[in-house]
């Protein structure tokens, strides 16, 4: 998914005075408590003193999310903040575990029985929140709503590949695909592109779902009672989950697109938790009492995006030369304060953890672009190109992207010298996705977090037809093509990246960093295993209560 | 005058205005449908946001929303529908627009009432206090503390008031709108005394200015001279002076209308003007429409009671209106 905000954020000036005065006002106030935490991918959240933090019944626990939400159904309005949502209320048939690799949901297994044929068997105690067993004629229905383009434009992508969905037994369903895609096993998962419903629930509603009225029906932890677009939404506890009661009884989300006021609602006790904050604004949480905020990667990738159909950017020399001039470990150093790190692949390593580990997995991505910053090298290569005196070229860069901003400001200034002229123009979020693989911008960027743990996401896309830098390659091609049929998950991954290793030696990308998410909670809470997927689970379990 | 030919007149004018009013807001979303167009951007991608599309899917949602008809029908359509009562289907939300907005456009008149009602309680006395110790002391002073209101960015403000009021002191909520009538007020004061300082400043100033105007007229020394009571002048006195105030409340009524754009998202309510925002960047076209359309219908219906008001406070206007 993207990291898509359905609403843009103030801009930086209005921010950074804001901030000032804030922290002005902060530093004139109590005196701050807070403890800073960075988890890796199965490390845990942070322990604040005192004796272990336990599951404890929760009675209402209020999130401040930092951008509103105006449809409750991912199929509809897919921003990450959606799916936080959505994951307490549907579920998918599979969904991910703290380090991405697939467990049972809806389906207490499943096999792959052919290269395109999924067999999954429904769990006998799975309810609806009226009560209602979960039936496979329900499963199949709703696969029939994520695949219709004008029900789930957002999620219908992600069904192409499939040719039938049926219901096999009383408790099974049979899918088959057009053509063998090892990622498919992603795609009936509520943290990618299923939440069961029922078919008299969407008619009831006249088709409509995730709006005010209709609301979303589910058969996860909770049921919605309440949602406001663009204010709030309530969930209360459905005691007839197969998986329990969880232990919070009430969950209020409330959307608080101010950054500065979302800061002051934290310090007054007013939200318990604050999903992504600003990075941009650590210091100010930071220092902010009685609250805790956790590092954690969020697999997310930014990196520069060339269009090679467009002059100067179709000449080889003038792509290595800006990556050579791309100072990576600085940015994520200065920019980031080291929340993140220099990003070698499209795939990050969050993907290929659950299979080869912390260390393995950024040992396997390494090789795959090489190419450090060097201005020597930089000049020597642009003196190679076509345009050996330089080029005036321009990026769009989303207002709500702040370090992307920096970095190019970096880049810009590092390329200079070189005769290379980058006028950089700030604008919406919404301006800039018509930047992405447009020939009006040879120059642009990526900032994408991935929906699944498939680590092939990003690459299936950015290597695959109608990429987004134009770009072909025979090799890659057949690699990729490879990687899609391949079972065994190791040997995938090798696949993977061999496939970027080959493209990214044409440097139709410079991947610059792996991201890092933040989150501030009270003192009074703990996120257990906190990681990129705990939020795509049903995740009020995780919450912990320190001693 | 003839009171029956009064009223003729009065309703004659109302009727044209009314009419003009029509014929302006048509205008009006005419150049909005067209300058949403000039603009960069797409609906349908911005739906589907930086992510792996098909073609077929941006077909398929544009086909829906009718994104690829001509210009000129895209907005007969939408101006058909219009006209029967329908205002169309948010992009972004996929919901009715007018079930969008009916929430909001309470949320946001409350708002700009309450902000309405401080300034008119607060800054219509205070300026007239002022007026009438002109050059002394507590005047310079309500007159600095006036231009740093005037001055001061409504957000900045709003944060500040936050800190010390909702945190700080914990006397009022920090964000959203409440439950229930005296909830909601509750935790629109915050947000309606930022909008008040601003604007109220700029009341103060014109009220000062308008009293103090009239107070120099010949008028004042002739009725004084004549032994009125200074009760009786200063009536006198008011009446004159309010006529170019409440020509500007009229304006302030506007304003703070179409104006809560910035306390709304400090303060996280989920107004009008925080939806016009995101619908602007998403060109959500229907919901861009409709609150244009309405802000548009505020401020010229606030404008025909400022009129009428003139017609029943200045003889001089019905005079000229009569010839």
């Amino acid at each position: 998914m993207s990291n898509f905000l359905p609403i843009s954020r103030r801009t930086v000036l209005q921010g950074a005075g804001a901030s000032a005065l804030l922290m002005l006002l902060a530093a004139c106030g109590e005196d701050g408590g807070a403890t800073v935490t960075t988890t890796g991918g199965t490390g845990t959240g942070n322990t604040t003193g005192g004796s272990d933090p336990t599951s404890q019944e929760i009675d209402t626990l209020t999130i401040g999310f930092p951008a509103s939400l105006s449809n409750l159904y991912p199929g509809k309005e897919a921003g990450i903040l959606n799916y936080y949502v959505a994951a307490l209320v549907g579920e998918g048939l599979v969904a991910p575990d703290s380090v991405g690799r697939l467990v049972p949901a809806l389906a207490e297994k499943w096999k792959q029985t052919s290269p395109t044929t999924y067999v999954y068997t429904l769990r006998a105690n799975a309810k609806f929140s009226d009560g209602t067993a979960v039936t496979a004629d329900d499963v199949v229905y709703s696969i029939g709503l994520a695949k219709d383009e004008n029900v789930s434009p957002n999620i219908a992508y992600y069904w192409a590949n499939m040719d039938t969905a049926e219901k096999t037994a009383d408790n099974e369903v049979t899918i088959t695909l057009l053509s063998p895609d090892v990622a498919f096993e992603w795609g009936p998962c509520a943290a990618n592109a299923l939440w069961v419903t029922t078919q008299k629930f969407v008619e009831a509603n006249n088709g409509d779902l995730g709006t005010t009225t209709s609301l979303l029906f589910g058969t996860g932890p909770y049921k919605v009672t309440k949602f406001v677009p663009d204010s709030s939404v309530e969930l209360e506890r459905v005691d007839s989950w197969w998986g329990g009661p969880v232990p919070v009884k009430t969950v209020r989300i409330d959307f608080i697109p101010q950054e500065n006021t979302r800061v002051l609602a934290r310090e007054s006790g007013d939200i318990d938790i604050a999903i992504n904050i600003s990075l941009d604004q650590a210091q100010q949480w930071a220092s902010t009492k009685n609250t805790s905020v956790i590092f954690a990667p969020d697999r997310s990738y930014v990196g520069i995006d060339f269009n090679t159909a467009v002059e100067p950017f179709d000449d080889i020399h003038v792509r290595r030369a800006i990556a050579l001039a791309c100072d990576r470990a600085a940015y994520v150093k200065s920019l980031l304060n080291g929340h993140g790190e220099v990003a070698t692949a499209l795939t990050t390593p969050q993907q290929i953890e659950g299979v080869l580990g912390a260390d393995g997995a950024r040992a396997a991505l390494s090789p795959a672009f090489e190419l450090t910053y060097d201005m020597d090298a930089a000049k020597a290569e642009l003196a190679l190109s076509k345009v050996p005196e330089g080029f005036t070229t321009k990026v769009g860069i989303s207002s709500s992207a702040p370090q992307v901003s920096a970095a190019f400001q970096a880049l810009k200034a590092a390329v200079e010298p070189l005769g290379i002229t980058i006028e950089i123009e700030e604008m919406p979020v919404e301006q800039w996705f018509d930047t992405i693989g447009s020939p009006d911008w040879g120059l642009a960027y990526m900032s994408y977090n991935s929906t699944t743990g498939d680590p092939g996401e990003l690459a299936t896309w950015f290597l695959g037809e109608g990429n987004p830098a134009s770009f072909t390659n025979a090799d890659v091609t057949d690699l990729m093509a490879q990687s899609r049929e391949e079972t065994d998950p190791a040997q995938r991954i090798e696949l993977l990246i061999a496939a970027q290793k080959a493209a990214l030696a044409e440097v139709p990308y410079i991947p610059l960093w792996w991201g890092e998410g933040a989150t501030a909670l009270s003192n009074k809470y703990t996120i257990k295993d906190y990681s990129s997927y705990t939020l795509l689970t049903p995740w009020t379990p995780s919450i912990l209560t320190n001693g | 005058m003839n009171r029956n030919f009064e009223r003729g007149t009065v309703l004659r004018f109302t009727l044209v205005r009314l009419a003009a009013t029509a014929l302006l807001l048509v205008a009006v979303s005419f150049v909005v449908f067209a300058l949403l167009h000039l603009t960069p951007g797409d609906p349908a991608r911005n739906l589907l946001g930086p992510r792996v599309s098909s073609p077929e899917i941006l077909a398929s949602i544009r086909t829906q929303y009718r994104l690829d008809d001509p210009f000129l029908s895209q907005y007969f359509h939408w101006l058909g529908g219009v006209l029967h009562g329908d205002f169309g289907t948010s992009i972004r939300s996929d919901t009715p627009v007018t079930t969008l907005l009916a929430d909001r456009v309470v949320l946001t008149a409350q708002l700009a009432a309450y902000a309405f009602l401080l300034t008119v309680v607060v800054a219509i006395p205070v300026g007239i206090f002022a007026a009438s110790r002109a050059g002394s002391a507590v005047d310079r002073t309500i007159n600095v503390g006036a231009i740093i209101g005037v001055g001061a960015p409504s957000y900045a403000v709003g944060l500040l008031l936050l800190y010390v009021f909702g945190v700080n002191l914990d006397i009022f909520p920090v964000y959203g709108s409440g439950d229930g009538f005296l909830d909601r007020m509750w935790h629109l004061s915050l947000p309606a005394i930022t909008l008040a300082l601003g604007i109220g400043a700029l009341v103060f100033k014109l009220t000062r200015t308008a009293v103090l105007g009239e107070l120099e007229q010949d008028y004042v020394s002739f009725a004084v001279s004549r032994g009125l009571s200074p009760r009786q002048v200063r009536s006198m006195v008011l009446r004159n002076a309010m006529i170019p105030v409440v020509t500007s409340l009229g304006l302030v009524f506007a304003f703070l209308f179409g104006g809560t754009i910035l306390v709304e998202i400090t303060f996280a309510l989920q107004g009008i003007g925080a939806l016009l925002a995101s619908a602007v960047t998403f060109k959500d076209i229907p919901v861009v429409q409709a609150i244009t359309l309405l802000t548009a219908a505020v401020i010229a219906l606030t404008a025909l009671a400022v009129d009428l008001f003139y017609f029943a406070a200045d003889p001089r206007v019905r005079m000229r209106a009569a010839k």
